[in-house]
């Protein structure tokens, strides 16, 4: 296969997206609004939350089904406090 | 093949009554809406005891117990178990996996380790006879998987840098086309795939033809049971549906029969809501049904969806955590015409999720457009902030590669609905690549020498961009290739031992396939490449020489943020892979794609990686999919979403993955400021020039 440097790599994508008028945008939204109290406290509670669902990647999942690992996980993420 | 049945009568005539064509028919025949919420209907009594009886008879207990219960004598199949009811009287829509709800099944085709495994994990054993079927007699895909791998694949496998490959369970991502079992009844179905395969007899043998009519006599059985499965629960449905409920039940059946006899990562149900909705409508107008037995239908649907159960090890967890299924129904979306194809079932479908209570399953799927009509764009808002159970996707890229009557297998592989398949191909890992760029191919974490061949970087001076951008091309050449040699193995052995005879009868006879690779740790790549170019990186090597740290020192710009610096690395390394993915050799002249995608794997690929230049320590989880690192986009969502739009979906047909949250108050301090709010995010985020 063909090994290229960066300055080719770029140039190279750069004219195939102006060949294809290349707008930029999102393919894919997973949407959560949520406190990051909310799931901690479920981390601590699951009893109290059967059926808390998030967006955890391309699916949706009862949070008190998550590992604690993948739990731990989703608290270390990013919640945006502004649009 | 021309037919005109009573079931037709009212609806538009068009092609779709000549041969097979879902699309032409929905396109002639249904009700776009624009208005919004308010013609809605809540539960009915019967459809709160039912779910009701399903939490305390069963959910509750499969809560505590992890699996409610298992069959460990019948391999599952499409007419394996006698009919099986959550409430005889009251189910309103009817089918089980098993005979009992919750009950999982055997599914061996896949691979018995996994089955056995499963059971004892669940307290159970399997049946000797069963046992001895699958270990001794008949060969699973697994085995013939591991008969052909490579040493080089074994090597990758066993040190993560690929990782979840589909070599011991069912590879899924393919959806049959439901909705045909409605609108033509199954015996239509089978005359034309005997036409089909008949079409061909004349053709001098070549291992194509003989496989092509081997498939189709595998789908006509698979058809001929489906119908058999009708007969197990009362219902003919040789013959098309003739009214709302006979369509939303025939085409349950047809996905059943699926989920009966196949487990694959993904089992999504398509596009059902604008085609169900023309049997509403009909129905609705006759006066024969009111808006709350229409209600009632969908929140029976979705009720189905939402017990769906297969197999699974402790282990196999780890990748997709949680017991997802991706029950993935897409919706919405603009036709080529112009035209919004959000129905009042459309609605109907959001609305299960207030009648019923937020669930994960179905993966309710919104193709966003900002030309949608505004009444739906907010009820999607509303719900989302109400449930967090919504995802959206770009209508537009989707459209305009794969046309209006495409749906989302899993979380984000687009294909035309009965006429394309996706080859899963989990991913590779383009994090840990770049540390055997560096390294030479040794393993940071165990020192083993993995890849042979390449020299590692010399020195203890900083790394250099231009230089390690080179071995990182080199080493993706390796890795690319080992990836796509075990992925072409995996989909040969899968068709050939674990064929989806029923999914497939459900698809035109000549389809299209594609192969989905797929890539993790982007954002990671993105960050050290920054790193190494913008500030000064210094390797840190343990006493055999391996570098297992490096010290960053001075700023560099984060994928994540808008900054074109970062965001333009990130897309250049997803073009680089998908230019060598396309240049491999691929299995049944499948199309290459890729996803950036990760499902629960970040964490898991995380835990086998070591530390980078960006800062990011070993052993810890990688962000999701396409996502920025955690805590690096610290310019708020929109920044966010502008950056990861920025990667080129042309080079990532299978789909590019942003997983974001915000807060509450992030929003907005009322619910209408928030719904307001998340729908310019949205419109900003998927048509930024908009």
């Amino acid at each position: 296969m063909a090994v290229k440097t960066f300055a080719e790599r770029l140039a190279t994508m750069q004219a195939n997206r102006e060949e294809r008028e290349h707008q930029p945008g999102l393919f894919h939204a997973n949407i959560n609004v949520l406190n990051r109290e909310t799931l901690e406290d479920a981390m601590e509670n699951p009893e109290d939350y059967p059926n808390l669902t998030i967006r955890v990647s391309g699916y949706a999942v009862n949070f008190v089904k998550l590992t604690k690992d993948q739990q731990r996980d989703v608290l270390a993420r990013t919640f945006h406090g502004n649009a | 093949m021309t037919a005109d049945y009573p079931e037709w009568a009212g609806f538009a005539q068009g092609p779709w009554q000549q041969a097979i064509d879902v699309r032409d028919f929905v396109q002639r025949n249904y009700t776009p809406y624009d208005g919004d919420a308010a013609f809605l209907a809540g539960p009915t009594q019967k459809t709160l005891d039912v779910w009701q009886r399903l939490e305390d008879n069963y959910l509750s207990v499969e809560r505590r117990n992890r699996v409610f219960a298992v069959d460990t004598e019948i391999p599952a199949d499409i007419d394996a178990f006698p009919a099986g009811y959550i409430c005889k009287d009251d189910d309103v829509i009817v089918g089980l996996q098993t005979d009992v709800p919750l009950k999982r099944a055997m599914m061996p085709f896949g691979g018995w380790r996994m089955v056995e495994t499963a059971l004892r994990e669940a307290g159970a054993k399997p049946d000797e006879h069963v046992k001895e079927i699958f270990t001794k007699y008949r060969k699973t895909h697994n085995e013939a998987v591991f008969d052909i791998y490579t040493p080089r694949i074994r090597a990758a496998r066993s040190s993560h840098i690929i990782t979840g490959l589909p070599d011991a369970y069912g590879r899924g991502r393919i959806i049959g086309d439901y909705r045909r079992v409605a609108l033509y009844g199954v015996d239509f179905l089978i005359e034309e795939k005997k036409q089909a395969k008949d079409a061909v007899a004349d053709q001098p043998f070549t291992e194509h033809w003989a496989r092509y009519r081997e498939e189709h006599s595998e789908q006509i059985k698979a058809l001929q049971k489906l119908k058999k499965l009708g007969e197990i629960y009362g219902f003919d449905i040789s013959r098309p549906a003739a009214t709302a409920k006979e369509a939303v039940q025939w085409t349950y059946f047809g996905y059943l029969a699926s989920i009966k006899s196949q487990d694959g990562a993904a089992m999504s149900i398509g596009r059902l809501s604008a085609f169900l909705d023309v049997y509403f409508e009909r129905d609705l107008a006759a006066g024969t049904i009111t808006e709350t037995d229409a209600q009632e239908m969908i929140d029976a649907l979705v009720i189905k969806l939402r017990i769906v159960r297969f197999l699974r090890t402790i282990d196999y967890d780890q990748i997709f955590s949680g017991d997802p299924y991706w029950a993935t129904w897409s919706d919405a979306g603009l036709g080529e015409d112009g035209r919004s194809q959000v129905t009042k079932t459309s609605f109907r479908l959001l609305q299960t999720l207030r009648n019923l209570g937020p669930a994960p399953e179905p993966n309710i799927t919104v193709f966003w457009d900002p030309a949608l009509p505004q009444g739906y764009k907010d009820f999607c808002a509303a719900i989302s902030i109400e449930t967090s159970s919504l995802q959206y996707e770009a209508d537009d890229r989707i459209r305009s590669y794969w046309g209006d009557d495409a749906a989302i297998a899993c979380c984000v592989s687009p294909m035309r609905v009965g006429k394309q398949m996706q080859f899963f191909g989990a991913r590779m890992n383009a994090a840990k690549t770049l540390l055997y760029a560096i390294n030479g191919g040794r393993d940071e974490m165990s020192g083993k020498q993995i890849v042979e061949g390449f020299e590692a970087v010399q020195g203890d001076g900083p790394l250099d961009f231009d230089d390690v951008w080179q071995r990182y091309e080199q080493m993706l050449d390796w890795v690319v290739a080992t990836y796509v040699e075990a992925l072409n193995i995996i989909h040969y052995c899968h068709d050939k031992y674990a064929y989806e005879s029923i999914e497939m009868a459900l698809h035109d006879s000549e389809i299209l396939r594609t192969l989905g690779c797929g890539i993790a740790g982007l954002s990671i790549v993105a960050d050290s490449l920054s790193a190494i170019r913008y500030a000064t990186v210094t390797p840190v090597r343990d006493e055999t020489g391996l570098i297992i740290d490096y010290i960053t020192e001075g700023e560099f710009p984060r994928y994540g943020n808008d900054d074109d610096r970062a965001d333009e690395i990130a897309a250049v390394v997803v073009h680089t892979v998908m230019e060598k993915i396309r240049a491999q050799h691929l299995y049944r002249d499948a199309i290459p794609t890729q996803s950036v995608l990760t499902i629960t794997s970040n964490v898991v690929y995380g835990r086998a990686t070591g530390s980078f230049p960006s800062g990011h320590r070993a052993g810890t989880p990688f962000a999701p999919g396409a996502n920025p690192e955690n805590g690096a986009d610290s310019h708020g969502m929109l920044a966010s979403m502008l950056s990861v739009g920025k990667l080129d979906y042309h080079d990532a047909l299978d789909g590019i993955s942003l997983t974001n949250t915000i807060t509450p108050a992030g929003l907005g301090r009322t619910k209408d400021e928030q719904v307001g709010n998340l729908v310019g995010l949205l419109d900003a985020g998927f048509v930024p020039e908009n």
